[in-house]
């Protein structure tokens, strides 16, 4: 069968590859096209800094539905949850029928054209949420790549072979370098590299596509001209480019999401050096390859046709009244769970609720939703303690170097770039050595060792000397586990904090950075907390970072303000800065006055345990002491009712489990993260003090009378809110969609050199959250909503912001984040469209 | 004594966890995770109660008989060997076990996972102690069910489907070998009983030897194993097998994977009589260590390179056999499990990235010449203590070619010491230092072994010099690539070289063409497929 199909073939098909020439007129073209349809692509980080994303960044420009046609039109991705989820709702009371009553009216509001244009009655969607008949929506995407025709059935497939090579590739390019063998031509770009390494590897020779080490060879140098060849030689008509090119990169959208986020921030000035560009190139490449040796290419469609599109109109509509009526179901859902917040929040008069008079000890949180839950605890432990949220980097945008790697992390959130940088020094503990080469030695032994076990022949003497040494650790590994926690548990409190004691005692962080810059900062700081006139005794920055064993998702349980980090170094920096006798000296010429009792202290707040750990004190006033004292005393209550609180959501009450889950190597849930975020709150702390949020709500601490200006609510809106907004759909589009969105499944992943994981053998890189990060086994943890943002600020403040910053405004407009504030007479909520209206209270 | 009646429930006590239905496992999770572990307990707590015995009250290796019924006996055989086997099988399927509670949470088929896990731990344990040939086999099979079974665990996933499958075929290849291996010595020691089959071999050696069947069945013995232990060329399948959770290659590759070894080292009496099947040993070995450890290099999928690491280090193991150094294979096997165990377990935690001062070799005395001179070093450090040994009747000089492959494997720890001392006589004093323990270690597991093991002293025989010739070249050629590659990255050998081993030889492609062979639709990829179009639209 094989023979007679190459005889045939070599009859039909030319051996030579000739590619169309490239005129300067088409390069001009696709200059042109090609940075606009990159912006159509989300980044996404390494795991080290895996921070969360909005994998629909690109698509901000327009609301969710169009985002979706558009979307699913180049990849086979679902945007919003199956049918029986809202119907389900409808069933077990969650939604009562006027919900979505009203929640129809509102989509018949915002969709009229479409609806009149396609004929659809609000009472239609009405009746497709409410019967009980299949509503499973079958589609498949419009835009194919050629591999995907050819086999489009069968185990392996020509798609899996094209996607396993190219995520090899990258991998070998990427992946950081524990590799003892590297790419030769890493620091190559993408493309020539490919180019380069492919001219002597049989793979695709053998598997059947003839020449292709040749083919390879003559293709152009620069992957524009690549891909405008390809393009011509595909016949692609010019109006179906974007189409056409945006399907070939979502078939390897893993590794595009990476190279992107690679080069996040970053201007390219020639596209040529755009990685993005070369993997696409290199995708076509692979596809015209495939092409070639198929003799009935012709009969392929990879673009859709005029008549197709025809034909399928009623089929298109059926679509849309099922995407409209489960949109309504989300608008349904969202507005109920607004409903159930406005009916805690004060509505009338909330001034009066603000005091404005400072406590004597203020702890200042991360924004994290997960803040919230301790913040409640350690109120209601002492009433006295004045609790505040901020961004958890503190406003302090720096590089740090740890003692630990060579590498410097960014300790800050990914849209803004760093500002200085700071060193971690080893001090205190008799090692007086400052030259960091030194202070690593431990360190270099211990990469030595691994070495060791990865190098070619030293791997056999590595086992045959070592191996032994590893029964002991695998005994170790497993006490977390089986020790019963009533005599190990003072053991596991140590082992979680042991992290924490080891950066206090053992290291200091420097910043070589001039005064005036330094006080600048912590006006900076001051100002944006609204601190500036109302300092405690005692201030404490509280970090957080989550402890976890043997997860490679751990960055995504960190302070994403601090680039997927532990925040501790910008709180312990922050402090330091504040403390200084020198800045503070500067302050006061600024008129702000620090006085000489209050103290300024960093601590970390364990987000698996729910435990704070206290850094440096130092040179701490008796005043502050006292403060520390009677904080320290009343926290392990907090910490123990945070505890059970969450550990509710796991369905077990063995107090002890917190700790187990950090410790236990073969835990895949150590704790559920942002899971079921769904608010953002700016206002002062009084208007939320007591009310039972459920760990769902980012709170910013807010007060309009320390803004006249309104930069502090323009930083809110551009910046917390952005981020909130990221981490919001990063575990929306996780839930709705795992397969596509998510990471899949834990216990099938492997790490591909520090830059991500695939699943199984292998195939492209995962993006988003995994799937034991939203899921329990039984049922959905996160309920997947789009953020409702409530502001304490006045509606013309709100709408000057919006504004001046486009980003907030298609936010704003196309619906993926809803604003409300508070008005002269209760809770106000924008429209999309602009005007403010007055929530309803029912 | 007393342990064996014991030793014998515990593992009945496996078979039975591995009985409950996958439909009741499933509903009561918890439940069967406390049976799994607690026989699991019971197994590795009477393992570790045989070899203690085996040092307070010694014995003989003997087989122990509770079932004899119409000439069919069901038997456990005792000694240190099959009992440290045991041990260790136990200690890694508790491990396993104890992963998989908290790993798989949440899963819908925990259970069944839970199931065919006790199954192949089971099997397993029965292999490991089985005192006959058949009873051997038996359990050989089923070991292959089982792990047939945990690699569908998501049987939706067509790529899990499509390796089991490769597995599959390939595993009843070694069936072949084996029952081929069982007939021929039936046909000529009359019994498979290990007891009998040994005392025959130790009574009538020089006779034994003449026979060719003996030959041929000692050569199949050797095919079984290597492919049993994933070698070259039947390997491709290991690497594949990550569609299974973790804790699956775990025991895979700590505990299943070291049964061809555990074969071998468990017939070394009649290896040792056919020196053909011990060159081939040698041959195939040897080529799967270096061709398993330069792919290993360029996989930057975690797993992946682990399991080029397994291959690698089980090929290191099957040439120790082939040397007649079965006590340092045994000791290969037990380092080997530990620590790969270790590894597939953690895989999830990230190393931190590579300090580049110390891969960069950007030290006055690196290049060429200096990497030479600690060669020498480490040679010179290898070779004396090994002589003190073949003097002193400990070893057979035979067993040179292991001196060089570990003179190569330190080296470069070696060559570190060169270069912070600057100073031959320190270099060659801490290479003696390495030497002495490696051989000391070696030593005492000869001594450990030394009634289940033949160790011969005898010189060194024409193809024992083929092995020291053909060992020595092949791992000097792989140190070669080594230096090549932190040399010379970018000259075009090097760059060839790099595209082929990452392609891992491109051997996964002329498997999958082989195994298709088998299958009723064939759906490989190739001239073939790209007509397609027809066919499948």
């Amino acid at each position: 069968m094989s023979n007679s199909f190459i005889t045939s073939s070599e009859k039909t098909v030319k051996n030579k590859f000739d590619l169309p020439m490239v005129s300067l007129n088409e390069r001009q073209q696709a200059l042109e096209l090609l940075p606009k349809l990159i912006a159509r692509l989300a980044p996404q980080w390494p795991l080290r800094d895996f921070v969360a994303v909005n994998p629909l960044h690109g698509y901000n420009d327009m609301n969710l539905l169009q985002a979706m046609r558009e979307m699913q039109s180049v990849r086979d991705a679902e945007l919003l949850m199956p049918i029986e989820h809202y119907r389900k709702h409808l069933t077990d009371g969650t939604l009562s029928k006027a919900d979505i009553v009203q929640a129809c009216s509102q989509v018949r509001e915002r969709f009229e054209v479409l609806l009149e244009a396609y004929s659809v009655s609000e009472e239609e969607i009405l009746a497709v949420l409410a019967s009980k008949a299949d509503s499973q929506i079958r589609y498949h995407k419009e835009y194919q790549t050629f591999a995907e025709q050819v086999s489009y059935s069968g185990e392996i497939t020509w798609e899996n072979v094209i996607v396993e090579e190219i995520s090899r590739h990258c991998g070998s390019l990427y992946a950081d370098g524990n590799t003892a063998w590297q790419h030769p031509y890493k620091n190559r770009g993408l493309y020539s590299a490919w180019q380069v390494i492919k001219q002597v590897d049989y793979r695709m020779d053998w598997l059947g596509l003839r020449d292709f080490r040749q083919t390879i060879g003559e293709l152009p140098e620069a992957p524009v001209d690549c891909i405008v060849a390809l393009l011509r030689w595909f016949e692609v008509p010019q109006k179906h480019w974007r189409g056409f090119l945006l399907a070939q990169w979502n078939s390897v959208v893993g590794w595009a999401s990476y190279i992107q986020g690679l080069q996040f921030g970053k201007t390219i000035a020639d596209l040529d050096d755009d990685d993005l560009v070369g993997l696409l190139a290199v995708r076509l490449a692979y596809d015209a390859c495939l092409a070639r040796v198929c003799p009935d290419r012709e009969n392929f469609r990879l673009w859709p046709t005029h008549s197709e599109s025809q034909g399928q109109d009623t089929e298109r509509r059926d679509r849309l009244v099922k995407d409209l009526a489960r949109y309504a179901g989300l608008v349904a859902c969202e507005a109920r769970y607004r409903q159930h917040l406005s009916l805690v929040l004060p509505h009338e008069r909330p001034e009066a609720i603000v005091k404005r008079t400072a406590s004597a000890t203020q702890m200042v949180f991360c924004i994290d939703v997960r803040s919230e839950v301790l913040r409640r605890q350690i109120e209601w432990v002492s009433p006295d303690v004045e609790t505040l949220g901020f961004a958890g980097f503190f406003g302090l945008p720096f590089q740090l170097q740890s003692t630990e790697s060579e590498a410097s992390v960014n300790q800050l959130p990914v849209l803004l770039s760093p500002k200085f940088h700071v060193h971690e020094t080893s001090s205190g503990t008799g090692c007086d050595c400052h030259t960091s080469q030194t202070c690593k030695k431990p360190v270099a032994v211990r990469s030595l060792i691994d070495q060791l076990g990865s190098s070619a022949v030293a791997c056999f003497g590595y086992v045959e000397t070592l191996g032994l040494t590893y029964l002991p650790k695998l005994i170790q590994r497993f006490l977390p586990a089986v020790r019963p926690w009533h005599w190990t548990k003072s053991r596991l409190t140590n082992d979680v904090q042991g992290v924490a004691n080891v950066i206090r005692k053992s290291s200091g962080l420097q910043a070589n950075i001039a005064l005036a810059e330094r006080s600048t900062l912590a006006k900076g700081i001051l100002h944006n907390l609204g601190l500036k006139k109302r300092l405690g005794t005692l201030v404490v920055f509280v970090g957080h970072g989550s402890q976890s064993t043997n997860n490679p998702f751990q960055a995504s349980l960190d302070c994403g303000a601090c680039g997927g980090h532990s925040g501790e170094s910008n709180a312990r920096m922050a402090a330091q800065l504040l403390n200084d006798p020198d800045v503070r000296k500067m302050l006061r010429h600024d008129g702000i006055v620090i006085a000489d009792e209050c103290w300024f202290m960093a601590a970390l707040h364990n987000t698996t345990t729910d435990e704070i750990v206290f850094f440096e004190e130092e040179g701490i006033s008796s005043a502050a002491k006292e403060e520390l004292a009677a904080l320290r005393k009343a926290l392990p209550k907090a910490t123990h009712r945070a505890q059970l609180e969450r550990n509710d959501r796991f369905g077990n009450n063995a107090q002890d489990s917190v700790y187990r889950r950090a410790l236990d190597w073969s835990e895949v849930r150590p704790e559920w993260g942002l899971v079921n975020n769904a608010a953002f709150i700016a206002a002062p702390r009084d208007l939320t003090k007591g009310l039972t949020l459920d760990g769902r709500v980012f709170l910013h601490s807010y007060d309009p009378t320390t803004d006249e200006e309104g930069t502090i609510l323009e930083l809110i809106l551009t910046a917390p809110v952005v981020v909130a907004h990221w981490i919001n759909t990063q575990y929306y589009f996780s839930t709705v969609d795992p397969k596509s969105f998510g990471s899949g499944n834990k216990v099938l992943h492997s790490v591909i050199g520090g830059a991500g994981v695939v699943e199984g053998n292998g195939g492209d890189l995962k993006t988003g959250l995994p799937w034991q990060s939203v899921h329990d086994g039984d049922k959905f943890q996160h309920e997947p909503l789009r953020l409702s943002v409530f502001l304490y600020a006045k509606p013309e403040a709100i709408d000057r912001v919006i504004e001046k910053h486009p980003i907030v405004q298609n936010l704003v407009r196309n619906g993926w984040i809803h604003l409300t504030c508070w008005g002269e007479s209760g809770l106000l909520e924008r429209e999309p469209e602009g005007q403010w209206r007055k929530l309803a209270k029912n | 004594m007393g342990f064996e009646p014991a030793v014998f429930m515990a593992v009945l006590l496996q078979w039975g966890v591995a009985a409950i239905p996958s439909r009741i496992a499933n509903q009561n999770v918890g439940a069967m995770l406390t049976v799994a572990r607690g026989a699991m307990v019971a197994n590795l707590v009477c393992a570790l109660w045989g070899c203690i015995m085996s040092f307070i009250e010694p014995f003989l290796p003997h087989a122990f008989e509770p079932v004899h019924w119409n000439g069919i006996s069901i038997a456990i055989f005792c000694d240190r060997l099959s009992l440290t086997m045991y041990l260790l099988v136990s200690f890694v399927g508790l491990a396993v076990l104890l992963y998989s509670g908290r790993y798989l949470q949440g899963e819908k088929r925990q259970g069944r996972f839970v199931r065919w896990l006790s199954f192949t731990l089971a099997a397993v344990c029965t292999m490991v102690l089985a005192a006959n040939l058949m009873v051997f086999f038996v359990a050989w099979v089923l070991t292959s069910f089982g792990l047939h079974q945990l690699l569908t665990h998501y049987g939706e996933r067509p790529n899990a489907q499509r390796v089991a499958f490769k597995k599959f075929v390939i595993s009843r290849f070694g069936d072949a070998f084996l029952i081929g291996a069982i007939a021929l010595i039936y046909r000529v020691c009359g019994t498979l009983d290990y007891t009998e089959l040994f005392r025959l071999i130790d009574v009538s050696a020089a006779e034994l030897s003449q026979r060719p069947e003996l030959t041929w069945a000692a050569i199949l013995l050797v095919l079984g194993g290597l492919t049993k232990s994933a070698q070259f060329p039947f390997h491709t399948w290991l690497p594949d097998t990550m569609e299974t959770p973790t804790p699956v290659s775990a025991l895979m590759h700590a505990g299943v994977i070291n049964a061809g070894g555990y074969l071998l080292i468990r017939v070394s009496p009649l290896l040792e009589m056919a020196p053909v099947a011990m060159t081939i040993l040698v041959v195939l070995g040897g080529l799967t260590a270096v061709i398993g450890a330069a792919i290993m290099l360029t996989q930057t999928n975690v797993k992946r390179s682990l399991a080029y690491s397994t291959i690698a280090q089980m090929g290191m193991m099957m040439l120790q056999c082939g040397l007649g150094a079965f006590s340092a294979a045994f000791l290969h096997i037990i380092a080997h499990s530990l620590y790969k165990s270790y590894a597939f377990l953690s895989a999830g935690t990230l190393r931190s990235p590579a300090i580049s001062s110390l891969t960069a070799t950007k030290h006055k005395s690196s290049g060429v010449g200096s990497a030479a001179s600690s060669l020498l070093c480490s040679l010179v450090g290898m070779i004396i203590p090994f002589a003190a040994c073949v003097y002193l009747n400990w070893f057979s000089i035979a067993k040179l070619p292991l001196v060089i492959v570990f003179a190569l494997a330190v080296q470069t720890l070696v060559w570190r010491v060169w270069q912070a001392f600057e100073s031959p006589i320190r270099t060659v004093a801490v290479a003696v230092g390495m030497g002495s323990i490696y051989f000391g270690v070696t030593l005492m597991a000869q001594w450990y072994l030394s009634n289940s093991v033949p160790h011969s002293t005898d010189g060194m025989t024409g193809w024992q010099w083929f092995s020291l010739t053909y060992v020595a070249t092949i791992f000097f050629a792989l140190w070669g690539i080594q230096v090549l590659v932190e040399q010379a990255p970018k000259h075009p050998f090097t760059r060839k070289l790099y595209a082929h081993m990452a392609n891992e030889l491109y051997l996964d492609l002329i498997a999958h063409r082989f195994v298709s062979l088998f299958k009723a639709k064939q759906n490989y990829l190739g001239p073939a497929l790209i007509s397609g179009k027809e066919s499948n639209v």
